[in-house]
């Protein structure tokens, strides 16, 4: 190391630093070590650089700034950290929001769960509609749910497309309704589709059985099948049907 | 997020108000300003107060607030003298280390010390501010102020030897047979 470098380095490191056991800062020593002109400089330099770093410290402190300074220490919100409080307040924020979020979810979920009926429910209200041709008109089914028979024997006694009609209010339909006619059995009437997740009593029975004059119920995978006859035909469906699943 | 030994400000200003009020005297030169850099310092601190972590580097902390301000404040377009960027003729010239004998002896005073400091232009006064009452290298130094090694080291050799050079006067006696007219020091009024 050259003498420029080494004074260089003497003068823009502090005399207790660290670096002094870099390498760099022990290439200067060395140099120092064999060099008296820079042993000279060096030792001029750390007496003048100790001396101005105490006059450089020694500052006259005007009259009242302590006192002026711990006022302003003294926040007026009351709290002695702004920075801790607010994140309080995002914390509350965020708790409150999430709270907020899960009572919207938990009503919505609520709202929307699946509204089930009895049986007996189902095949009163399809009388009244058949009987008396009130409450909601039956439009085209709309398709909310897989009305699609698996049994190909009920698929060909069916005619046309189904009708559906809505019996909680809330949107999509919730029986699709196909309109029949065996002509063995010398019956026609309506077959009533309805998804198994909105029965709250599901019959066991995979084959037709008679839960009223005219009316025959039974259960697939899927669905809750009653099947409504328009006048007579229930037992003879129940005889001849009662052997296969729709 | 502050940790569970974090002070307050209220805890930060009895051990620590002389030392940020002498750095930023050493950094603008003048009471007034700063009394305002030291309290806005403080304000800065309050509002930061999550982010010292160690509070033993609370005074480093609250330097690097101080001389941030005091570099926001500053006017972008400073007034460098030439001899601020004179290039230096020989080491000796460089290091500021003109008179015969030293400069050792003298009766050099916290005053004198600030009159020579406030002709010094702030890219080479902040360096020297930093060397002295921070005790860092100019390694840190680029660190802390994000400039290039080789800028800082010049600016705080020079700065050091422009320093030296003005207080010569008070220093030692023999100066004005040293140092050419062109590089006489600033009386203690201010006056070259």
């Amino acid at each position: 190391m050259d003498c420029q470098t080494a004074r260089t380095l003497i003068d823009t490191i502090p005399a207790g630093s660290p670096e002094w056991r870099s390498a760099e800062g022990m290439a200067a020593e060395r140099h120092l070590a064999v060099c008296p002109d820079c042993q000279s400089v060096a030792h001029e330099i750390r007496e003048l650089d100790d001396r101005l770093s105490r006059l450089m410290a020694d500052v006259p402190i005007p009259v009242g700034l302590p006192e002026r300074l711990r006022a302003i220490a003294v926040p007026a919100t009351g709290s002695a950290n702004p920075a801790a409080s607010r994140r309080i307040g995002q914390r509350v924020l965020g708790a409150v929001v999430a709270l907020g979020l899960m009572v919207t979810i938990g009503i919505s979920l609520w709202w929307f769960r699946p509204v089930q009926f009895t049986v007996a429910q189902y095949a009163t209200a399809a009388a009244d509609w058949l009987n008396t041709r009130t409450g909601a008109a039956p439009g085209a089914f709309d398709g909310s749910f897989n009305s699609q028979l698996r049994d190909e024997r009920w698929q060909s006694v069916c005619e046309g497309p189904a009708v559906g009609w809505d019996l909680d209010g809330r949107p999509g339909h919730d029986v699709a309704a196909y309109r029949i006619r065996i002509d063995d059995l010398r019956m026609t009437g309506w077959l009533l589709v309805i998804p198994v997740n909105r029965v709250s009593d599901l019959p066991e029975s995979h084959t037709p059985e008679k839960i009223a004059y005219t009316q025959a119920a039974w259960r697939t995978e899927n669905h809750l099948l009653i099947c409504v006859s328009d006048r007579t035909g229930i037992e003879r469906l129940i005889a001849a049907w009662s052997q296969t699943a729709a | 997020m502050a940790g569970p030994l974090a002070p307050n400000l209220a805890e930060l200003v009895d051990p620590h108000y002389r030392a940020v009020f002498g750095y930023a005297y050493r950094l603008t030169g003048s009471v007034v300003e700063s009394e305002d850099l030291t309290q806005q310092t403080f304000l800065l601190a309050q509002a930061n107060l999550s982010q010292l972590r160690e509070p033993k580097a609370a005074r480093s902390w609250l330097y690097t607030i101080a001389r941030n301000e005091f570099l926001r404040r500053r006017p972008t377009v400073s007034i460098t003298t030439l001899d601020d960027v004179a290039e230096p003729t020989s080491p000796e010239s460089d290091l500021g280390l003109h008179a015969e004998g030293g400069l050792i002896g003298g009766d050099l005073t916290s005053e004198q010390l600030q009159t020579a400091l406030r002709t010094i232009s702030p890219e080479f006064r902040v360096p020297l501010v930093m060397f002295f009452l921070e005790e860092l290298s100019y390694r840190e130094i680029a660190d802390r102020l994000q400039l290039p090694i080789g800028t800082v080291m010049s600016r705080l050799s020079r700065g050091k030897g422009q320093l030296r050079r003005k207080l010569e006067p008070y220093l030692c006696e023999s100066v004005n047979s040293v140092v050419p007219p062109s590089q006489q020091p600033l009386t203690p009024d201010g006056i070259a």
